[in-house]
């Protein structure tokens, strides 16, 4: 699946998503880091995704067993009974280096965000990123150089 | 259960799962990833030495069309028989020539008187 396809299938199932994360824990951050967990690890796994026939049934499933194993964990506000057909799975493994990236994404300004989200996520050429910013294609690459520089140092 | 419309989502929601999905490229391309270019492309730009394979492949085909092309028969048989008719008299004049150049060095007899 390529990232265009990713995103306009996926990212916008974010709400509903939380809005179901919300109610099986309970909480907003909680439900906020389970969908974040959800999303990381559907574009891990993105490849596969094209033989799913919805995206949506299949998000709910995978955030269902997130959220089982937030609150197995203790770290969710209400505690439910795990489903049996679940109780076997075992917990997903976080990609290695991922957290201390995602700590250093935060890090940066909402303006550099913005930037890489562009770029990484939506897959925007210099000339689409001009256009939706009022940016010039050179002040562009510019920045990114920049960006990609701060990150080598960072990460 | 809470009905869904009920339950407010942040407004940076969107936003926090791009910058999570952002993380995840980075953590596996690498900051290199940024200035790759799209797709990232992973899909879609060709090749930078394919812009200059083309024209030169190009240029061999159109060498080799060229040379072992032939040059059609347009002239009109008036003057392909005018041709014929100057090769003619060429042949005949250099002919004569020979001739007359063999008759001069052919070694004169000069007999005493």
């Amino acid at each position: 699946m390529t990232p265009e396809e990713f995103t306009s299938l996926y990212l916008p199932l974010g709400d509903t998503l939380y809005r179901a994360a919300f109610n099986w824990l309970g909480s907003q951050q909680e439900a906020e880091d389970a969908v974040q967990d959800l999303f990381v690890k559907l574009w891990n796994t993105r490849d596969s995704l094209e033989s799913i026939r919805s995206p949506q049934a299949w998000s709910l499933t995978l955030l269902h067993n997130l959220c089982i194993d937030r609150i197995r964990a203790g770290r969710g506000a209400k505690r439910q009974a795990v489903p049996d057909e679940l109780a076997d799975e075992p917990p997903p493994e976080p990609p290695e280096g991922l957290d201390q990236t995602l700590a250093v994404v935060r890090q940066l300004s909402p303006d550099k965000r913005a930037l890489l989200r562009m770029r990484l996520v939506e897959n925007l050429s210099y000339e689409e990123m001009s256009q939706r910013t009022g940016l010039t294609k050179v002040a562009l690459r510019v920045a990114f150089h920049r960006l990609k520089n701060e990150l080598k140092r960072k990460i | 259960m809470i009905p869904d419309e009920m339950i407010p989502v942040p407004e940076d929601l969107q936003e926090r799962l791009g910058d999570a999905i952002s993380a995840a490229i980075l953590s596996e391309q690498g900051p290199d990833a940024l200035t790759a270019g799209p797709a990232t492309a992973r899909t879609r730009r060709a090749p930078r030495w394919l812009w200059g394979a083309v024209p030169a492949v190009a240029l061999v085909v159109l060498g080799c069309v060229f040379f072992t092309s032939r040059p059609k028969e347009v002239l009109p048989p008036e003057a392909t028989e005018a041709y014929a008719q100057v090769e003619r008299a060429f042949d005949l004049f250099s002919e004569a020539l020979q001739m007359g150049y063999d008759s001069f060095s052919t070694p004169t007899q000069f007999t005493q008187p």
